[in-house]
């Protein structure tokens, strides 16, 4: 359960599942680990604390599930959800997994945004009510397009170059000096390359979607109890780099904390 | 013009109307599987004959043959839908069959209701009763023959194969099933589960238990991940033998 009582994050939505601890999708089992004992905890909590909440509460919601249900099963637009998933997913696996330079990530962009309206033309593959799953995936693909729209626009404006979002555009290219002076030389205008890039994305996008337009803002990241250091693995003097790092950043980056 | 496939689909709308014959034609895809040709259908939506229909309904989740949720009668075999790839089914025949498997109650075309399988792991209370959060310290060390014959029991994904294929397995008897009989045996084996040991040698010995076998041995010849299974019931007749007389020097 989340700090707000009654909402349950269940799988890839969990806590500890996230892009620090998770590169090597290795989180499957996990998922469906906690979808294993989430979902009986759930039935539990309905069962203790939720049987006084009034039906009131919950018709709104309820006749608003059942109409968009309803809505999708006897649309009868052009479009096939099958076919709207393979553009997306087609599109999505080119421009936006961890390479990603922003000429394909505008493409990818308009892209999801031709799909979105193409959704709203859709036609239901299947008008029964009985293990209707084109219906259910329906809903799914309207929430997928929303998500890649979020994840192409998120990754489009960030202008950076970090870990597993690797922008080649905006790498900072490894020292290449052959002396210990020129490597030196070259560590310090890295780590001011490093530093500004910090200054500037060292934070976590948000997107807040409420049905009509997303917005877009960033919020800090708490770095008091893990400092910034640059990761210098594959970097020619790295060890270099992270001297000065030392000597000539960290104060200044945790002067306020220190 | 490229190669294309055949696929005849046995479908069904509801758990009680009659079912029908669908036929379908596709071009071949690298490396297509027959849970690609369902997604193909899905958005092609046209039958041979051209008419428009809605997608054929079928279970699938992990798609590497780990999950056991995508089990069907594929060209009259039961396997998963995942694994098994067009280029070696256009080998068997030369078109492909599916039709759903025919030991459990039909849902909608390709999907049955699965439930009996979990029911019989239940009556043979296949878990190791650790719920809580207390520690329990470390269990007992397995020896490595105790591994050995453990981990090729912990494959099963309780897929449904095996009852599919048994022929004691039906909707006239209740056999709890050849993999339920392999979990008991794994967990009988496994030192968290020994506690359960005795309610899971009472559960073989009853009705509906290995009693039920009748050694057609089809389980383990259609087992996708070579679960040893006819090792299992053989084993559970020895050890209900023991528990049962056991039992009775006891009382």
């Amino acid at each position: 359960m989340t700090n707000v009582t009654g909402l349950y994050a269940i799988g890839e939505a969990d806590y500890q599942y996230h892009g620090g601890n998770r590169l090597g999708a290795n989180s499957l089992l996990s998922c469906i680990f906690t979808g294993l004992f989430v979902a009986p905890g759930i039935r539990g909590y309905i069962d203790t604390h939720a049987v006084d909440i009034p039906s009131s509460l919950l018709d709104g919601r309820k006749k608003a599930e059942q109409d968009r249900h309803n809505e999708l099963v006897k649309s009868n637009g052009s479009e096939n959800p099958r076919t709207l998933h393979d553009e997306l997913g087609d599109t999505m696996t080119r421009n936006v997994t961890v390479v990603r330079n922003n000429t394909a990530l505008a493409e990818t962009v308009s892209k999801v945004a031709e799909l979105k309206e193409r959704y709203k033309n859709m036609g239901s593959p299947d008008g029964g009510n009985w293990t209707n799953q084109s219906v259910a995936f329906a809903r799914a693909l309207d929430d997928m397009i929303t998500m890649a729209e979020v994840i192409a626009q998120g990754a489009l404006m960030r202008d950076e170059c970090r870990g597993a979002h690797f922008k080649p555009e905006f790498n900072i290219a490894s020292p290449d000096a052959h002396d210990d002076a020129g490597l030196r030389q070259q560590a310090v205008e890295w780590c001011k390359k490093f530093h500004a890039k910090n200054e500037k994305w060292l934070k976590s996008t948000v997107a807040d979607y409420n049905g009509g337009d997303v917005q877009y803002a960033y919020e800090e990241v708490d770095t008091t109890l893990v400092p910034v250091r640059p990761r210098t693995y594959g970097l020619k003097g790295a060890e270099i780099i992270e001297e000065v790092w030392q000597e000539q950043f960290v104060k200044k980056t945790t002067a306020g904390t220190a | 013009m490229s190669k294309k496939v055949k696929v005849n689909i046995l479908r069904q709308d509801s758990p009680d109307s009659a079912s029908y014959w669908q036929r379908f034609e596709l071009p071949v895809e690298h490396g297509m599987n027959v849970t690609t040709i369902l997604l193909r259908i899905a958005a092609m939506r046209t039958t041979l004959d051209g008419d428009k229909v809605s997608p054929v309904a079928y279970d699938a989740c992990c798609l590497e043959e780990v999950c056991g949720a995508c089990s069907m009668r594929i060209n009259g075999r039961v396997r998963q839908a995942c694994s098994a790839l067009v280029d070696n089914l256009l080998q068997e025949e030369p078109e492909i069959t599916l039709e759903p498997m025919t030991k459990f109650p039909k849902v909608r075309d390709l999907v049955v209701d699965r439930r009996r399988i979990f029911e019989g792991l239940k009556r043979v209370k296949a878990w190791a009763p650790v719920d809580g959060y207390g520690s329990r310290g470390t269990p007992d060390r397995m020896s490595q023959a105790d591994q050995e014959e453990a981990y090729p029991l912990s494959r099963c994904m309780s897929c449904g194969c095996c009852m599919e294929a048994c022929p004691q397995f039906n909707d006239r008897d209740d056999f709890i099933g050849p993999h339920a009989v392999g979990q008991a045996i794994l967990f009988n084996t496994l030192p968290a589960g020994k506690a359960l040991a005795d309610d899971r040698l009472d559960a073989l010995a009853g009705a509906g238990g290995i009693a039920a076998c009748g050694n057609a041995q089809n389980c383990v010849k259609v087992c996708p991940k070579d679960v040893p299974l006819t090792i299992s019931i053989a084993k559970a007749g020895r050890a209900t033998t023991f528990h049962t007389i056991k039992r009775f020097l006891k009382s």
